[in-house]
């Protein structure tokens, strides 16, 4: 006899099936249809390219779980539920062909490990589900939000599996099947209900298995209408993810006089993939846990901002087209306008965030709404836009002080030795600004000490533009991006290095959009290379303990964490890694130009990470940003520890390891 | 908007961006015109700011900015389009550019007196010269009580009179006058930052150009002061420490941290900060290289 099994068995009356999968197909489909609609309230986003790439780096990550293991415990725990409720569903649409298709699938050894499988992952799904409630319940793990719908999914699939283990056990023990052992917890379970009479089981276990099967079609028929839409969005949003780098921010068309809306001051100006990030959002905490603006209880946190603007987007599908108009303060009553300026746009939530969601481009195109329509921003920025525009630079210094730092040094300005081969981009801060002007010259003691032939622009180099894009105004900041571009061009320049961060995502990331491609290398990167050519040669005998603070444009954004690390350990020094660092590391508080802005809500960022710094009992604390720089500084300052620890940007540290 | 009704004039002035090095033409003792980067007066720019806020207060007044200024200079006056004022008048012709004050105020009075207006804005001073006569002598040859050096400029509702606060050392004066009036401003809320879709609509903004026959004027007299000579400061000397006094750099920096250096009277000479403190301070500003020792 070949082993199987009867579908359908003890089960009179099987066109109840039919219609239970009826309701949950039309409830998940409308849920579906209503979310869809909701998603094209959005504008176009262009991500239709790469479908080859998209799809197998959606399948490697949603199959993989790449993202979501970072996290151990609750990656783990989802890993499991995900495999295990993946296989309960295939294993039932076998059973369901079979059924309907008359597939004779279900029979041999095939059936046998069919039930191993299905025991075992029912029993995984059950550990997933534990964890998920103890995590959630008991051990109020960090800033998880316990919403009803919580509660509801997780009842539902320990629902689905315990009932399902049930009507196994009850099949068993009525039927005395003779392959129960290859299900292992349904046999376990039929041991307690052996001796009980026959039709009392066979009674019972039609009611378990109308429940089974009333509480699985329920669930896919929740999906639209819960958190569990995660299961299709998730995928979705991971395949539509942006492919490209996350310091690179979407351009407007700023000269295109069609245009008359720019940034997003309404739900309907972003683009449809951002309404679909709201709907991929779990609510699971990795944003704002790691969230700078949020630690320090500041009134941005990402996740609610998504899920504000889910909220939102609900609200105006439920209206007419031409009531939609007339909703609320979209900024204001729906996002706070203190939480847009909060962003540091450090990108650790983007980072964090295991389904995509890409929360800076959101919070930049609110920003360029407040900015370029309604000039509406913190006051202290007025002057900064006006004197990057007027002297391209933030402080309104005279721009043709910009090369006096070099003065007295042998550097040479392009204007009068001509085209070099590195453009050496020194970058506001490394110009004008005191303590970075001695890391530029230390940058330029080790191109000097190397012979590396290079050239700064001098007075001709204008502010990056950086802060100004984050701030919001795309205007100023493609105005300064083509006047850059203008010089660079004139002058042939194709390879640049810079000093700061900041430039150099700007110069390698954002100047290609408007044409301006040049090969960009970060100092930390240049002088690495320096390094291993052995151009310049480190006397590392300096010792003492150094910590390393990742600038979030170098590292975060550009991946360079390996360079800056290896520089330091081959001067000699012992390495002593922060709390929080390379994709972890915390910002300074300095990025998206929140360095022009007053810090007035919450601690300040800066002590925060100080103290990260100071937990590792450091002599010196090195960096490769000028804003790094200046907030670890203050922060040293403010804890009366600057006589012990100095803050030091490798490039100065690197420059006394060749004097030394 | 009424076209012709009452409104705010504001007087702006482009002026050299005086953070570039201001390179003089020898021959006329002026700003060599290829040198020369155009800003908004500073000042002129508060005076304007302080207009837009009444506007906004009490909406329907126009606010109409007259400047005298060449044709290379359109481009900046256009910001205050871009920033909310409802219209520019460009006054320039041969001759102008030698100007005084009081050439300034006569071609301004005759601008201004063919339009309606309750009150009259300008900055306290122009940022490259300082003469800080032009308002002043406007009000007189318009015959219009003014308050100079104002911080704030509030108006009635019924838009009969002003309120106006000034500083004087260790004092805030608050003022009355019935309009029309003129006041100078010296100090406020900086400029509004223009809304990008405004900045783009004024791009195409022709700006009013008047000669001086058409405000009618014949001419403007001729300058009676004559600027002599320009002469750059003095190099500032970075060893502040070291003068020839004779005196330990400790001493001598704790003599001037107790208010003693230059103080004549024995009463100004604070508790002098010990030793330690000081010698602390001495090694930091060498150390950061703010002074030098000679």
């Amino acid at each position: 006899m070949i082993t199987g099994r009867e579908i359908f068995w003890n089960i009179a009356n099987r066109g109840m099936i039919y219609l239970f999968s009826a309701a949950a197909f039309i409830a998940f489909g409308y849920g579906m249809y209503r979310r869809v609609s909701m998603w094209r309230l959005g504008q176009p986003a262009g991500r239709n390219d790469h479908a080859w790439d998209r799809t197998k780096s959606a399948l490697n990550l949603v199959l993989g779980h790449g993202r979501i293991l970072r996290r151990g415990r609750p990656g783990w725990m989802h890993l499991v539920i995900f495999w295990g409720m993946a296989t309960l569903f295939v294993g039932t649409t076998i059973v369901a062909l079979q059924a309907d298709l008359g597939t004779r699938l279900l029979q041999g050894r095939f059936y046998l490990y069919f039930k191993l499988a299905m025991d075992t992952a029912g029993l995984g799904v059950l550990a997933g589900l534990l964890v998920s409630f103890h995590r959630r319940y008991l051990d109020k793990d960090g800033g998880l939000e316990n919403r009803s719908e919580d509660g509801v999914v997780l009842a539902l699939l320990t629902g689905i599996i315990l009932t399902g283990f049930l009507v196994e056990s009850l099949r068993i023990a009525s039927t005395g099947d003779p392959s129960g052992a290859w299900s292992p917890v349904g046999n376990f379970l039929a041991g307690i209900f052996r001796g009980a009479a026959r039709n009392k089981l066979n009674s019972t276990h039609k009611i378990a298995w109308m429940a089974h099967a009333s509480l699985s079609f329920g669930m896919i028929g929740y999906v639209p209408y819960s958190k569990m839409i995660h299961i299709v969005t998730a995928p979705l949003n991971t395949y539509f993810r942006s492919m490209q780098p996350t310091g690179m921010l979407p351009p407007l068309e700023i000269d295109n006089d069609d245009i008359k809306r720019f940034g997003a001051g309404a739900l309907e100006d972003f683009t449809w993939k951002d309404l679909l990030d709201t709907d991929a959002c779990v609510r699971c905490d990795r944003c704002q846990s790691h969230c700078p603006a949020h630690v320090t209880a500041k009134p941005l946190s990402p996740r609610k901002l998504i899920m504000d603007l889910r909220a939102h987007m609900a609200e105006k599908e439920r209206l007419t087209p031409d009531d939609r108009h007339s909703v609320k303060n979209f900024i204001g009553d729906i996002i706070e306008e203190d939480a847009l300026w909060a962003c540091t746009t450090c990108g650790s939530c983007m980072e964090q965030c295991p389904v995509f969601v890409e929360h800076i481009p959101k919070i930049i195109g609110m920003r360029r709404n407040r900015v370029l329509m309604e000039s509406r921003f913190p006051t202290e920025l007025n002057p900064v836009f006006r004197n990057m525009e007027y002297s391209g630079n933030p402080w309104g210094l005279g721009r043709t002080k910009r090369a006096d730092w070099s003065n007295g040094l042998d550097v040479n300005v392009v204007a009068n030795v001509g085209t070099p081969e590195f453009l050496y981009w020194v970058g506001c801060a490394g110009s004008f600004e005191d303590r970075n002007r001695r890391v530029a010259t230390a940058m330029a003691g080790i191109l000097n000490h190397a012979g590396v032939e290079f050239a700064i622009l001098g007075s001709e180099e204008k502010c990056c533009g950086d802060s100004a894009r984050r701030l919001g105004n795309e205007y100023l900041f493609q105005s300064l991006v083509q006047e850059n571009m203008e010089t660079l061009r004139g002058y042939g320049i194709k390879k640049i290095i810079t000093q700061c961060p900041h430039c150099f995502n700007a110069l390698k990331n954002e100047y290609p959009q408007f044409g301006g491609t040049y090969e960009v290398i970060h100092h930390t990167e240049f002088v690495h290379r320096l390094i291993e050519t052995g151009q310049i040669k480190l006397k590392g005998e300096t010792g003492g303990t150094i910590t390393y603070q990742d600038p979030c444009y170098l590292g975060r954004h550009n991946g360079v964490y390996r360079a800056p690390r290896d520089i330091i350990n081959r001067s000699g020094f012992r390495f002593a890694e922060m709390r929080g660092s390379s994709q972890e590391s915390f910002c300074c508080g300095a990025g998206g130009g929140r360095i022009w802005m007053e810090e007035r809500l919450g601690e300040r960022i800066n002590i925060r990470r100080t103290e990260d710094a100071l937990d590792t009992s450091p002599e010196f604390i090195a960096t490769a940003c000028p804003y790094c720089l200046t907030m670890m500084e203050d922060g040293i300052k403010s804890k009366n520890m600057d006589e012990k620890i100095r803050i030091v940007d490798l490039a100065e540290l690197v420059i006394e390891a060749i004097r030394q | 908007m009424n076209e012709t009704g009452p409104g705010i004039v504001v007087t702006v002035a482009p002026v050299h961006d005086c953070r570039d090095p201001v390179l003089l033409d020898p021959s006329r003792g002026r700003i060599d015109p290829a040198s020369r980067r155009w800003i908004l007066n500073p000042p002129d720019t508060i005076a304007l700011e302080q207009a837009l806020l009444i506007g906004d207060r009490l909406p329907g007044f126009r606010i109409r900015v007259v400047s005298v200024a060449p044709p290379s200079a359109e481009d900046v006056l256009r910001e205050c389009l871009a920033a909310g004022a409802d219209e520019v008048v460009r006054v320039w012709d041969e001759g102008v550019e030698e100007a005084d004050p009081y050439g300034l105020a006569m071609i301004l009075a005759a601008a201004i007196r063919a339009r309606p207006f309750q009150l009259i804005l300008a900055g306290w001073r122009r940022a490259d010269v300082e003469h800080a006569q032009t308002g002043p002598m406007l009000a007189e040859l318009l015959g219009l009580p003014q308050i100079t050096c104002a911080r704030s400029v509030e108006m009635g509702r019924d838009s009969e009179s002003i309120r106006v606060e000034k500083r004087i050392p260790g004092r805030m004066l608050t003022m009355s006058c019935p309009l029309p009036a003129l006041v100078t401003m010296e100090k406020g809320p900086p400029l509004r930052y223009p809304r990008y879709p405004d900045r783009r609509r004024v791009r195409k903004i022709q700006i009013a150009s008047l000669d001086l026959g058409a405000i009618g004027l014949a001419g403007v007299p001729p300058p009676l002061v004559q600027l002599e000579r320009v002469t750059p400061p003095k190099p500032r000397r970075r060893s502040a420490l070291g003068a020839a006094t004779g005196m330990p750099v400790v001493a001598r920096l704790q003599r001037i941290l107790s208010g003693g250096a230059q103080a004549k009277k024995e009463s100004n000479i604070r508790p002098c900060p010990d030793r330690a403190s000081t010698l602390k301070t001495v090694e930091h500003l060498l150390k950061e290289k703010l002074v030098l020792l000679p």
